[in-house]
């Protein structure tokens, strides 16, 4: 294995943790306000694609104004989403709500198979195609555009959660919901921003992915379960744990699959899930918590 | 867990028998083979989630990996079967063996935990497990699957038609509809009901939660696997694609619909999501989307599922509970003498053998905080020690730790010598610790006596498969169990709100039935937390009474109070702490006049004066 | 009030009756049933597609024409949903529910048909299959009701042999998605790639895999000449803009069930020279004139065409054959009882015409075409080409 390999790993690793993450990210905002792993999060991503695609080769607008629009759109969704489906069930039990969002899901998938058809869809790369070379590895301009589009998003969501009001609000609900309604925070507008937070990190993470590796109306399924695991090794809830947690998935692929065989990268991320399971439940980044009796 | 606490306490046998009747009639309703081919999958389905309604409904977790167990039976038994030739009536309980292992190693670290561990854990073996029949190719016939396995059959008998897979695959579904109805009869469905209610408490009582809840998890992994076997003979051929995640969600989908942790509920969702896809064939592609909206509907408008419907239906019919109606009043002495609270009870020590209790420099630090600091002191055999202090002095989490919800930053615990630092909780109430709770950690669904019956757990670990199987030795200790929760009640004076579920009881009745249920456990040494909170003076004395009847059943008491007249009126000795410091110690007189602790009540000038 | 037990069985035995009920046919001279099974949803629809319109079409054209021996053909089609439960029960619903003669289609996958085939031969119902397994067919004696519309793998990886041997190639790479049909292709690699004297480097891939980049480095770093990859998900659009990523400068190869259009344009400039295994549909127009199936394709073609203004694909063509195979069985055998048709098919079809070969049925061989029906094409400047013959 020469270097040249070796970093092209990385690369490879690094863009597609990225994606898990930015779906890690998405998790764990709504876990946080709802206590509730929303099954529809990859949904969105896909969602981000196929609509995107869609537009583009019904209206043929700049791409700028395509993506923006297809994150609005997606974002409208995922708002519906929480007034229609998850706000009914927002006093039964948190499986209930676990429930609703599987269904949702498939509603979504089934939705996007009808109307906009089962084949695969791609998105021109936003700035060309002419890899890049370094060091003998080479990589597509799409890929710094993921990467630093992720990193935007995940520096954006920090200065939100940390100095706005309404991010500290949210932030309150997470800890502890009853004391955050006794304050004054309505938790119903917080758990309405948090699907929409959710679906728009989810939709841009879509559009940005889907030139490098195209779409299909079920591709949401595969990002969920891996965007679950990243969320998982980074700590549910641990919002910038899931970021860490994806990359670190991304990257045990990549090197795993480079180094000890195309068979294992299929594997990493369950293998992963499992290990932490045995050694570090609560994930690699969470902190201590104690319950009161 | 909320709603989901409510659950039905007893199925009746007659209610299975007469679905098992119907079931046997339905071949002869059906027109043709294909009909029935659905129901036999219905019937599959329905083993499948009767276990995992086990899981979900009894041990409060999800399971998303509930396919790969279901593939594990499967490809066991297939593969014995195609490579050595092995009879499905072989191939079926070795599979099962296999899978129930893998649940319970499974289930060691992800059961220890609460919440989603659980899901993280199932989720990752079933993806890993379908990864593995695809990848050992060699073995499992890898994508393309494994054709050839040899099919059902009895002797020169071949199962050949789906009307014989009929009666074979709901001959099963009927024996595991029997075993989880055991189960849900036997002290193991009382035991799994307390614990989806107050995880804590039913550990303070000697409840091994986690090894409950893993033997239920291993039981639900079996009932898959043996599912699986079934599949794999009856339709000769499988591939790995059939055990995906998609359908470990569809297994969780089935309890959900149909009801969590309601006995009929798997049934019912087990049938309709079988029947559901077929029906909606007719609308083509449109099929997907519509089965996501149905599913979201019945959630949205039946949050307890469709057997939820059904049950609020049912008990519509029966008397309503009865009310505790206007506050009766405890009376003064209860009405016949008191009962030892143990036969054969210890007398009250002399005091000046070794003590029971020593706790012994313990330090509690969470974090910055130190919330008990070197705390030591003795508790006689036989004796009423109080710890008391200001609000935040650290008295609860001493408790805590004594009774091992916290292990001690430092510092030792002894009961009898034995140290008792680092075991786990419940272990503790199984060497003779009994304890009630601050903010009250009842079992609001279970019935006054069932709460206190958890009482008799720590007597008695295992049991599981005498319950499933309703053995004779089981039911007997459970009227055994139930004579010493009775007796129990007794001396608190509550032995006629047995059957009323404990969430109707007025606050002080429920403070009397969580002290019966920590003396059902004849527990040498009982800690109360606070047992006058929250009462009225009457209450209070009735508390006293009750307190000092329990000590001359020969057990020791530690107890944190406020209220001082009961302190003072109860206690042998008292413990004052400030800030996670002990700063005084002795009988109540002496403790009421030290200055310190009246600094710390009262504050400086009031010492002066005293 | 009813109790929990009348419900449930009322509620069952209502299900039952009602809504799995079959659809009334209207009464004339008895009409032909014939029933299919495709997977329009799930990960294999967009294969399942045009088979199921193909087969639609046809069965359309009949009927205008009087149907077969003046019956009319009723088809009843069920989604396999890419599950091979599924497919099963929709098997079991045709044959024991709608009385069909005949099945054609098993899904569009190969585990899904094997999953069939215990089905159909308890039943003794013929099956039309349009997957790619040699398991479907062989051996005869226990497939005695299955047939094929199209190529085994076994022929398609030798004419890639051949193809690799008049070109002067040794070293190979072989990156196969983990479904069925992909492990398949590399299992038939891995016995005939020794006597062809070729050297294999193995990889592979998850069917919904989205970067291959690490696959392709390690390929890159070995000695291989050509790639060859194995799949039918948009995973391999992925493989050929990762290799020209990372400025690959080997052969580029794809297998037989990635012949489509919309896959070439996907990968935009990355397609550009891709080789593929295929049959002579897509590059029909360049057959020479004397070529026995030409006009047959460019005919089903112009039909499809004009009925759904889209253009079909070598997939449809595979289900247009299947159901034109047994429509032929039926007539030439007089009748369309289960057994006849299955003769018929052994029987009649000698040089049937279809639009992937010329097929030929014996009582011995169930499936139709040859090693010399699949040719080497390329995507050149927008269109497949035929590149060996």
């Amino acid at each position: 294995m020469n270097t040249a390999s070796l970093l092209q790993f990385l690369f490879s690793g690094l863009m597609v943790g990225a994606i898990y993450a930015l779906v890690a990210l998405g998790l764990n905002v709504v876990f946080n306000a709802t206590g509730a792993v929303n099954f529809a999060q990859g949904e969105f991503s896909m969602l981000g694609g196929m609509l995107g695609a869609a537009t583009l080769s019904a209206t043929g607008l700049p791409l700028a104004l395509v993506f923006a629009s297809t994150v609005i759109a997606v974002t409208a969704i995922g708002v519906g989403m929480e007034r229609l489906i998850v706000r009914p069930v927002r006093h039964a039990d948190v499986l209930n709500l676990i429930i609703v969002t599987i269904g949702a899901s498939i509603l979504i998938k089934g939705g996007v198979m009808v109307t906009l058809g089962k084949n695969a869809a791609g998105l021109p790369a936003f700035t060309g195609e002419r890899p890049f070379r370094i060091l003998g590895a080479t990589f597509v301009p799409q890929a710094l555009w993921i990467l630093g589009v992720a990193a935007a998003i995940v520096i954006a969501l920090h200065v939100f959660f940390d100095r706005t009001l309404l991010g500290r609000a949210m932030r309150a609900v997470a800890s502890d919901r009853e004391a955050a309604r006794l304050m004054g925070i309505d938790v119903g507008r917080v758990v309405m921003l948090s699907f929409a937070l959710a679906a728009a990190v989810g939709a841009i993470g879509g559009l940005i992915v889907t030139p490098v590796t195209l779409t299909i109306y079920d591709a949401g399924t595969m990002l969920g379960l891996k965007g679950f695991a990243a969320a998982v090794t980074g700590g549910l809830g641990n919002t910038f744990g899931g970021i860490a947690g994806g990359l670190v998935l991304g990257l045990l692929e990549a090197f795993g699959g480079g180094l000890i065989g195309s068979e294992f990268k299929d594997v990493a991320a369950f293998v992963l899930l499992l290990l932490l399971l045995f050694l570090r439940p609560r994930g690699l980044f969470a902190r201590g918590e104690s319950e009161r009796v | 867990m909320g709603e989901a606490a409510r659950l039905p306490g007893r199925v009746s046998g007659r209610a299975l028998l007469a679905f098992l009747a119907a079931v046997a009639v339905v071949p002869w309703l059906l027109p043709n083979q294909y009909l029935v081919h659905v129901v036999v999958l219905a019937g599959l389905y329905v083993i499948l989630a009767v276990g995992l309604n086990l899981v979900m409904g009894y041990a409060g977790q999800v399971s998303l990996g509930h396919a790969g167990f279901y593939g594990l039976g499967a490809y066991v038994s297939a593969v014995l079967s195609v490579r050595y030739g092995l009879s499905p009536w072989l191939g079926t309980p070795v599979a099962a063996a296999a899978t129930g292992a893998l649940a319970y190693v499974v289930g060691i670290p992800a059961l220890r935990l609460k919440s989603y561990y659980l899901g993280m854990a199932t989720l990752g073996i079933g993806l890993v497990l379908q990864l593995a029949f695809v990848q050992l190719h060699g073995v499992t016939g890898g994508s393309s699957g494994l054709a050839g396995i040899r099919p059902w059959d009895v002797g020169p008998l071949r199962f050949t038609t789906a009307t014989r897979h009929y009666w074979l695959v709901w001959a099963v579904a009927g024996l595991a509809l029997w075993v989880a109805r055991n189960l849900v009869n036997s002290r193991v469905g009382r035991v799994l009901r307390a614990l989806g209610e107050s995880e804590a408490a039913a550990e303070a009582m000697g409840v091994d939660t986690a090894a409950e809840k893993r033997r239920v998890f291993v039981l639900s992994a079996v009932y898959a696997s043996v599912a699986g076997s079934l599949y794999a003979h009856y339709i000769t051929v499988i591939s790995p694609e059939i055990y995906s995640f998609l359908f470990s969600v569809v297994l969780v989908l089935m309890v959900a619909i149909g009801g969590i942790g309601l006995y009929w509920g798997p049934v019912v969702g087990a049938v309709l999501l079988t029947v559901l896809p077929e029906a909606l064939r007719r609308f083509g592609d449109w099929e997907v989307p519509l089965y996501g909206l149905v599913l979201i509907v019945v959630i949205l408008f039946l949050p307890r599922g469709i057997a939820g419907l059904l049950a609020r239906a049912e008990t519509a019919g029966e008397a309503p509970a009865p009310e505790p109606g206007p506050r009766v009043p405890v009376p003064a002495e209860p009405a016949r003498p008191t009962p030892p609270v143990a036969p054969g009870a210890r007398p009250a020590a002399s005091g000046t053998a070794a003590p029971l209790l020593e706790v012994r420099g313990v330090t509690k630090q969470f974090g910055g905080v130190r919330a008990v600091r070197e705390c030591s002191f003795d508790v006689a055999e036989g004796e009423i020690k109080a710890v008391i202090g200001p609000n935040g002095a650290g008295k609860t989490t001493l408790f805590n730790v004594i009774t091992g919800f916290y292990a001690p930053t430092a510092g030792q615990v002894r009961l009898r010598g034995r140290a008792l630092t680092g075991l786990p909780v419940h272990r503790l109430a199984r060497l003779g610790l009994s304890r009630t709770f601050q903010n009250l950690q009842l079992f609001p669904g279970l019935t006054v006596l069932e709460n206190v019956m958890i009482g008799c757990e720590r007597d008695a670990p295992g049991g599981f498969l005498g319950a499933a199987l309703a053995l004779p030795g089981p039911r007997r200790r459970m009227r055994a169990e139930r004579e010493r929760a009775e007796r129990a009640l007794a001396t608190v004076g509550l032995e006629t709100l047995a059957r009323v579920p404990a969430a109707g009881l007025a606050f002080g009745q429920q403070k009397l039935v969580e002290v019966a249920r920590a003396l059902a456990a004849n527990p040498t040494l009982l800690l109360l937390d606070e047992p006058a909170a929250g009462l009225n003076p009457g209450e209070k004395a009735e508390m006293m009474r009750l307190i000092a009847r329990v000590r001359e059943g020969g057990i020791t008491i530690l107890l944190i109070e406020h209220d001082m007249r009961l302190v003072m009126g109860v206690s042998d000795r008292v413990v004052v702490l400030d800030h996670g410091e002990k700063i005084a110690e002795g009988a109540p007189a002496e403790v009421q006049r030290d200055p310190a602790v009246i600094r710390v009540y009262l504050g400086e000038d009031e010492a002066a004066v005293a | 009030m009813l109790t929990r037990r009348q419900f449930t069985t009322t509620l069952g035995g209502a299900m039952a009756a009602g809504l799995l009920a079959p659809r009334a046919s209207w009464a004339q001279a008895a009409p032909i049933k014939l029933g299919s099974i495709f997977s329009y949803t799930g990960p294999a629809a967009f294969l399942g597609d045009r088979m199921k319109r193909s087969v639609e079409l046809f069965v359309e054209e009949a009927n205008k024409k009087g149907g077969l021996g003046g019956r009319r053909i009723e088809l009843t089609l069920y989604d396999a949903g890419s599950e091979s439960t599924k497919a099963v029960l929709a098997a079991k619903r045709l044959i024991e529910q709608d009385a069909v003669e005949a099945i054609v289609g098993d899904g569009n996958r190969s585990d899904i048909g094997l999953a069939l085939v215990p089905s159909v031969q308890r039943a003794e119902v013929p099956l039309m299959s349009v997957s790619g397994a040699t398991a479907l067919v062989e051996p005869v004696r226990e497939r005695g009701w299955v047939f094929k519309s199209t190529v085994n793998d076994v022929e398609v990886v030798a004419r890639l042999l051949d193809f690799f041997k008049k070109r002067g190639i040794k070293d190979v790479a072989m990156l196969n998605d983990t479904g069925a049909f992909g492990v398949s292709a590399r299992d038939q690699l891995r016995a005939q790639a020794p006597a062809a004297g070729l050297n294999v480097v193995y990889e592979e891939f998850g069917p919904g895999d989205n970067d291959l980049t690490t696959q392709l480095t390690r390929i890159r770093g070995s000695n291989a000449k050509a790639i060859v990859c194995w799949t039918v998900t948009p995973a391999g659009v992925v493989f050929l803009k990762n290799a020209q990523q990372l400025g690959l400068k080997q052969m580029l190869v794809h297998g037989f069930g990635f012949v489509a259009d919309r896959y070439m344009q996907l990968a935009g400039d990355a397609a550009e020279g891709l080789l593929l295994t295929s049959l002579k549909f897509p590059v029909a127009e360049q057959l020479p004139d004397g070529d026995p199936i030409k006009a047959t394709i460019l005919d089903y073609k112009a039909r499809y065409r004009a009925r759904y203004n889209e253009e079909t694909d070598v997939y449809g063509g595979q289900a247009w054959d299947g159901i034109g195979m047994v429509a032929q069985a039926i007539t030439r055998a007089g009748g369309s009882e289960r057994g006849k048709i299955r003769a018929g098919l052994e029987e009649q079809v000698r040089e049937y015409k279809g639009v992937g070969g010329v097929f030929t049925f014996s009582p011995q061989k169930h499936w139709g075409l040859a090693k010399n029906d699949v040719v080497m094409i390329e995507w050149r400047q927008g269109k497949f080409r035929l590149v060996d013959l």
